[in-house]
């Protein structure tokens, strides 16, 4: 017996799977699409499988999700459905199961969340509610386990019994009429393709285009849908797609006066309507947005993060320099010596120097998404993205970009259309990553210290708005077309967890430090061997010498015109495919300092102005080996993987050679 | 070259042979990025049958 779960997202769905399978998980793809399918055998049924299909908000076939579920209950024709519907949001969770019912397959409704309900003094007369959506209800609270037996039982008595949906018509007027008329227009049609005839009405009046190519109408048959349609929309002076809308709503609002006992508003809801007035305002919502970013970037890099960093690197050369000492009086030989401190300890630490940073940065972060305020911005940001014709949905895998392309461009999964995800993957790297800033809070060190911050937040806004301009380039181009609609849960605001803050904040910083000694360690070593010796093996006495400056020299002039041509530079943003923070490593090693003198060092290497090129370069220019192997992973394609490096390579050098050449004119 | 800088060179060599080691095996794991929003949150490193 195979039983499919369906429901909106956030509506506790993957509790509830979990409650039903315990361990007994296998997790895959849907055929054809990066679109997850989760299967599990029931507990104590181990001849009943469930399906967890994606949460959607409904049957039409916008998304991938959409598309998966209707195809599967379509198709696949489960024993049965269980819809699970969050019942603190019943109003909108009905518009699915409304549309769930029409495809007249056995069907159980999981009321979930009930604890919540009956805790803000809530009720569902459930017996009335059932009678009057003709399907089976059973309230559930899935995160306490609470009902999950009931459900159980219900749901496979209801498929042996085969039990379909009471009723189906929900509508009245001029819909009623259209939709019935419709539906046996298109029965034979629809049974051939073993589709409910009313369903496949409901999608004809919806203008689904997939259904109609399936229905394989005649051009008479399709003109007569037209015409009824046509008349549908004339009478009720509304579009056909709101014509529909309003009928399943007003069904549901019917409903849920007469079974519904509302709980009282919260306080928290009350308090987040209030501040939403302000925050998510038409003209001060960016505004705001831009505020908050800028103050949470002059606190990490202007204030605590940079004194913090001090304090660390104070510590770190206080180590460097008593190691050096303990192997001056061993008397160490002096090139093993150089590995020590001059590759180990110079490479690791101007690395590390940059942990309290980071570790600052995503603790206001983290607060801002724990408080629910990120939520409001992705809303926000929707109108702007739609513009470059992505939707809000969008920011969220953007904002993770600041952290790490990596889950960034995991995170596109989420995303509703192939087009989106595709776009979204292609314009996440230029969202400036956390391994970058070490490279930046080095430079404005060196260059810029007393306007850190501002030069900070011009590179990351630098990086958005190449990210726009792209976004431009490609809606243009390559990803013509509209992005879906945009839906999001808006929790309520809350004091941020502090435990989820600490989590956060330890899971990044455990990150950093294993990166630090794995990745850049290894790096280090193999950048200190290289510019050591010569080809003959032969310890060199100028940098010059080595093997290494044969390969940057090799790249260097490509950076001539961009003002640093020094293969000293060029090498370390080569070794920055491997991770972002060898760029500083790298430097460190090649001018033979450690992590206090490194700023020094640069101001030799270059000047004001083409410490800024090199830093619009290193923003712009390919992720590390990491993100382009995840961008291959998400596009299946290594044509996709190699695109988008040659484009940013590309797209950063033009960018960095009009940053250098319009400086030169300026500055003289 | 001493005897301890041949000590020193070992472990460094052992260090620089762990690391790659970790680098290598743990590749397909997490990725060390934000996992509050991650879709694949709490299944980084379980290695599950297509």
């Amino acid at each position: 017996m195979i039983l499919g779960l369906a429901g909106n997202q956030n509506c506790g769905k993957t509790t509830l799977f979990n409650q039903l399978t315990g361990s007994n998980q296998h997790v895959g793809n849907f055929p054809g699409v990066t679109v997850e399918r989760k299967d599990g055998v029931v507990r104590g049924h181990r001849d009943v499988t469930v399906v967890d299909l994606p949460g959607i908000y409904s049957l039409s076939p916008y998304s991938s999700e959409e598309i998966v579920t209707r195809d599967f209950l379509l198709s696949g024709r489960p024993d049965a459905i269980i819809n699970i519907v969050d019942a603190t949001n019943i109003e909108r969770n009905l518009y699915l199961s409304l549309q769930l019912i029409e495809l007249d397959l056995p069907m159980v409704i999981a009321l979930n969340m009930m604890d919540e309900v009956r805790a803000n003094g809530g009720t569902i007369r459930i017996a009335e509610f059932q009678k009057e959506i003709g399907v089976p209800v059973v309230p559930i609270s899935a995160s306490r386990n609470e009902g999950i037996a009931e459900l159980v039982e219900t749901v496979l008595e209801t498929a042996s019994a085969k039990r379909r949906p009471k009723r189906q018509d929900f509508c009245s007027g001029a819909v009623h009429r259209t939709v019935h008329s419709l539906a046996h227009l298109v029965e034979d049609h629809a049974q051939r393709i073993h589709v409910p005839p009313r369903f496949a009405a409901t999608k004809l009046v919806e203008g689904d285009g997939p259904m109609l190519e399936a229905l394989r109408l005649s051009e008479n048959e399709k003109d007569m849908v037209r015409h009824d349609v046509t008349e549908m929309e004339r009478e009720l002076g509304t579009d056909r797609e709101a014509a529909l809308a309003d009928m399943r709503y007003s069904f549901i609002e019917a409903l849920c006066s007469r079974t519904v006992v509302k709980p009282a508003e919260s306080k928290e809801h009350r308090r987040s309507v209030k501040l939403d007035g302000v925050l998510t305002d038409k003209y001060l919502a960016i505004p705001i947005f831009l505020g908050v970013m800028m103050l949470v970037f002059w606190l990490t890099f202007g204030v605590i993060g940079n004194f913090l960093s001090d304090l660390l690197s104070g510590g770190i050369t206080a180590v460097t320099d008593a190691a050096d000492g303990a192997l001056r009086a061993y008397g160490t030989n002096p090139v093993v010596r150089s590995l020590v401190i001059d590759g180990v300890f110079a490479g690791v630490g101007s690395v590390l120097q940059f942990l309290p940073t980071i570790v600052v940065l995503f603790f206001f972060l983290s607060i801002l998404e724990d408080t629910g305020y990120m939520a409001r911005v992705a809303f926000v940001m929707d109108k702007l993205l739609r513009r470059i014709g992505l939707s809000g949905r969008s920011f969220v895998p953007m904002l993770i970009g600041f952290g790490c392309s990596v889950p960034a461009i995991m995170a596109t999964r989420t995303l509703s259309s192939e087009r989106d995800r595709k776009m979204t993957i292609l314009l996440t790297p230029f969202m400036s990553c956390s391994a970058k800033l070490p490279i930046y809070a080095v430079f404005t060190a060196a260059f810029f210290r007393e306007k850190a911050a501002f030069v900070m937040i011009l590179l990351y806004v630098m990086g958005i708005l190449a990210g726009i301009g792209s976004g431009f380039l490609m809606r243009g181009t390559v990803f013509r077309g509209n992005p879906v609609p945009f839906v999001m849960e808006l929790p309520n605001y809350r004091i941020p967890s502090p435990k989820s803050v600490l989590l956060l904040i330890w899971d990044k910083a455990r990150g950093f430090l294993v990166r630090a000694f794995t990745v850049i360690f290894a790096a280090t070593i193999v950048i200190w061997f290289l510019q050591t010796f010569d080809t003959r093996f032969n310890v060199v006495s100028s940098g010059s010498e080595s093997m290494l400056a044969i390969v940057g020299r090799f790249f260097a002039p490509l950076f001539a015109p961009l003002g640093f041509g020094d293969w000293r530079s060029s090498t370390a943003l080569i070794t920055g495919f491997t991770a972002k923070e060898a760029v500083i490593s790298t430097l460190a090693v090649l001018t033979g300092t450690d992590v206090s003198g490194l700023p020094a060092a640069l101001s030799r290497l270059f000047t004001p102005l083409t410490a800024f090129t090199f830093l619009t370069f290193t923003l712009l220019y390919t992720p590390c080996v990491a993100a382009v192997n995840a961008v291959r992973h998400e596009m299946n394609s290594v044509k996709s993987a190699v695109g988008v490096v040659l484009y940013q390579c590309g797209f950063a050098w033009i960018v960095a050679f009009l940053v250098y050449q319009i400086g030169r004119l300026i500055v003289g | 070259m001493g005897p301890v800088d041949f000590v020193i060179l070992a472990l460094v060599a052992a260090l620089l042979f762990f690391a790659v080691r970790h680098a290598v095996r743990h590749r397909g794991d997490s990725c060390r990025g934000d996992c509050s929003r991650c879709p694949y949150h709490g299944n980084c490193g379980k290695r599950t049958k297509k």
